[in-house]
């Protein structure tokens, strides 16, 4: 996600609904894919969505430009979607709503990325879905944040209110559970 | 370096680019040497980074800017407002939406109705009341201003008694 430009937070700051829907253009993507992969849910995915842009929203006229806009987005969308995660544990529905909503949606997939073609996507979403939904919320979250977002361990780190060495280690399990899960289905 | 502190680098600073130069470079040199630490690295690779790093994002259905909108809208309601003045918006805002001329009377009925309703408060909530009914109208306007992607087809008579009263 790129940051928002300065003027138009101050603009949305100052009560523009047109400003805030601008900001939300630019930014929703981000929040809802994070939410989507982190509570593996398509509903959740939406009310953290909504929760996450409206805590910017009642917030946004103390934000003083001392983090980006980016890094707080993140901070918020991340620990609603892993509040969502320990209020609600239903990993099973919540992978079918993921297929779901992959398919159904995979034409609006951002392809400046190198996926080129429907098989290409199938293959993604499959390893996606498998791999993601094993791991525990917290090392799923740093997954996300470091590989599909391109966060630095030091973004994660705030990201999450956590230290870097705890994002190291959270990082190393998952990976871990990944490779061994791979493993385990043969490939 | 060992295999243990190798891979142990592998998983975490060596493949996220976070480690000093000189440490990259001592992973580097053990690669060189340690065959099964080669294909470990291929494997944290293939399963446990690369592969992700086309995922993508994926928008939010249309209906969530409708909700999170509709939501800030209620949170703007000062406390010194009765609830009821934003029940009648809510009724305005349908019939805008809506945008068939027989709403209007609708309309033109629960305006005057709220102007009713705050003249009977006390004068200092009179004047909050007044902010928050211009806030309310501007917000609403800006709902229906033509960025929101809304066609004027809606505005078309569509009935025998709109067109009958239009
Ligand atoms: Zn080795």
């Amino acid at each position: 996600m790129e940051d928002i430009p300065r003027d138009l937070i101050e603009q949305a700051q100052a009560g523009d609904i047109g400003a805030f829907e601008r900001i939300y253009k630019a930014a929703s993507a981000m929040v809802y894919s994070v939410a989507l992969r982190v509570t593996n849910s398509r509903p959740d995915a939406e009310e953290v969505t909504q929760d996450v842009f409206i805590k910017i929203h009642r917030s946004l006229k103390d934000f003083e430009f001392r983090s980006s806009f980016k890094t707080w987005a993140y901070r918020i969308t991340v620990n609603t979607a892993l509040n969502a995660c320990r209020k609600i544990s239903r990993q099973e529905t919540g992978r079918q709503d993921f297929d779901t909503v992959i398919d159904s949606q995979a034409a609006s997939v951002d392809t400046r990325g190198q996926i080129g073609h429907a098989e290409e996507l199938d293959r993604a979403k499959a390893e996606l879905d498998l791999r993601l939904a094993r791991l525990n919320p917290d090392q799923r979250a740093c997954i996300i944040l470091r590989e599909i977002e391109g966060l630095k361990y030091e973004e994660i780190a705030k990201a999450l209110g956590i230290n870097i060495n705890t994002v190291r280690s959270r990082l190393k399990r998952a990976r871990l559970a990944m490779i061994e899960d791979a493993g385990s289905r043969g490939d | 370096m060992d295999c243990k502190k190798a891979q142990d680098l592998i998983l975490t600073d060596y493949i996220d680019q976070e480690a000093s130069f000189s440490v990259q470079e001592s992973v580097r040199a053990h690669l060189a040497s340690c065959e099964k630490c080669r294909a470990f690295e291929q494997e944290v690779r293939a399963h446990a980074s690369e592969d992700l790093r086309n995922a993508g994002h994926i928008e939010p259905p249309a209906e969530v800017w409708n909700r999170i909108r509709d939501a800030i809208g209620q949170e703007q309601r000062p406390s010194g407002v009765p609830a009821y003045v934003d029940h009648m918006f809510d009724f305005l805002r349908e019939s805008f939406f809506a945008r068939r001329p027989a709403y209007a009377f609708a309309t033109a009925f629960t305006v005057m109705l709220a102007a009713i309703a705050v003249w009977g408060l006390p004068m200092r909530r009179q004047m909050l009341a007044r902010d928050y009914l211009v806030q309310k109208t501007s917000f609403m306007i800006a709902l229906n201003s033509p960025a929101n992607g809304e066609t004027d087809a809606a505005a078309d008579f569509n009935t025998a008694i709109e067109e009958y009263l239009f």
